[in-house]
């Protein structure tokens, strides 16, 4: 597997280096701030609809009523 | 006088039902939340027992290493398909991710995947000599150069790009399939896959485009994760989606190095 040049090498270990660096470092505020966009992909779906503790609503769709202050007294 | 007097001397309720944070899309209660750290971590084991197995096809040979390979493949497979899900455009999941398998699935995952990798990098190695040093050199620097375009926030997923990336790779997983379905009938495999003429290396170029821009959606999963609070088996689920797609690319770029070395 070494048998290739020396230099492949050494940019191999260096690009190692600098992708688990980069992996560790938080995202620049740029990226943040854009997870609240409209048209930005957001993945909390993939734990809140097929998540193990996703919440689950006591109302039963369209047959909760919405009661108003006026109406309880 | 206002009724929320509290409300605009403090600006924020201490109510924890009326508090805004009670809605935010992180993690209930109580369960422990993801982090970045964790994530990277989980990512760095998964690739070292991959790398242990992988030598282990690497160095070993004979029916019981070829047998323990198979069933590793397939064990790898089917983890992924549970833990992952299978989609399809325009119909949406077949299969439905299940990400709190991930803690389960990611030993069998990264075990199986690492018997694929040591048997492919065996073949290549024995007709190339010194190509998979420079297939891994070249997956951890295109995986580096996309890494920091996304940190940098120069790259950012829009649902329109994840959506045309998804129905790409779908396609491509179609005429992969094809060219397996004509390779078992022909007993020939089709030139545009294992040909080195241009078009077959233009295919080969666009599937490791494919493969590369597949890692953004990979540091965004991770990093939306971390950020908004997801809960820990996402580190897990982060790590194996990230593991997956650089086995993918680095199976890519092997084939496109070889290619160009048998013109």
């Amino acid at each position: 597997m070494l048998s290739g040049n020396p230099f492949i090498l050494i940019v191999g270990i260096f690009a190692f280096g600098v992708f688990f660096y980069l992996l560790r470092i938080r995202a620049s505020k740029k990226q943040i701030e854009s997870f609240k966009e409209p048209r930005r992909m957001n993945w909390s779906w993939l734990w809140l609809r097929f998540g193990k503790n996703k919440k689950e609503s006591n109302i039963i769709e369209g047959k909760a009523k919405e009661v108003s202050e006026d109406e309880k007294e | 006088m206002s009724k929320h007097a509290a409300l605009d001397t403090f600006g924020k309720s201490g109510n924890p039902v009326i508090r805004s944070s009670a809605f935010d899309a992180s993690a209930s209660a109580g369960t422990e939340r993801m982090t970045l750290d964790g994530a990277v971590n989980k990512t760095a084991i998964m690739l070292a027992v991959l790398v242990s197995t992988a030598a282990i096809s690497w160095n070993f040979s004979g029916p019981l290493i070829g047998l323990i390979t198979f069933v590793g493949i397939f064990a790898a497979v089917v983890s992924s398909v549970i833990t992952f899900g299978f989609w399809i455009p325009f119909i949406g999941f077949i299969i439905n991710p299940r990400p709190y398998l991930a803690p389960r699935t990611w030993l069998i995952f990264a075990a199986g995947e690492g018997f694929l990798i040591g048997s492919i990098s065996l073949t290549f190695e024995t007709i190339f000599p010194g190509i998979v040093l420079e297939a891994v050199s070249l997956t951890f620097c295109v995986a580096a150069t996309l890494l920091f375009l996304y940190k940098s926030g120069l790259v950012k997923p829009s649902q329109n790009f994840v959506l045309m990336l998804c129905s790409a790779i779908f396609g491509i997983m179609l005429f992969y399939f094809g060219a397996f379905i004509y390779t078992l009938v022909t007993g020939t495999s089709p030139e545009i896959i294992s040909g080195s003429s241009n078009f077959s290396i233009g295919l080969s170029l666009f599937v490791v485009g494919i493969a590369a821009l597949s890692l953004v959606l990979d540091f965004d999963i991770i990093e939306q994760s971390a950020e908004r609070g997801a809960p820990k088996y996402m580190e897990y689920f982060g790590a194996m989606a990230l593991v997956t797609t650089l086995i993918w690319l680095y199976i890519e770029i092997l084939r496109l190095l070889a290619k160009f070395r048998s013109r």
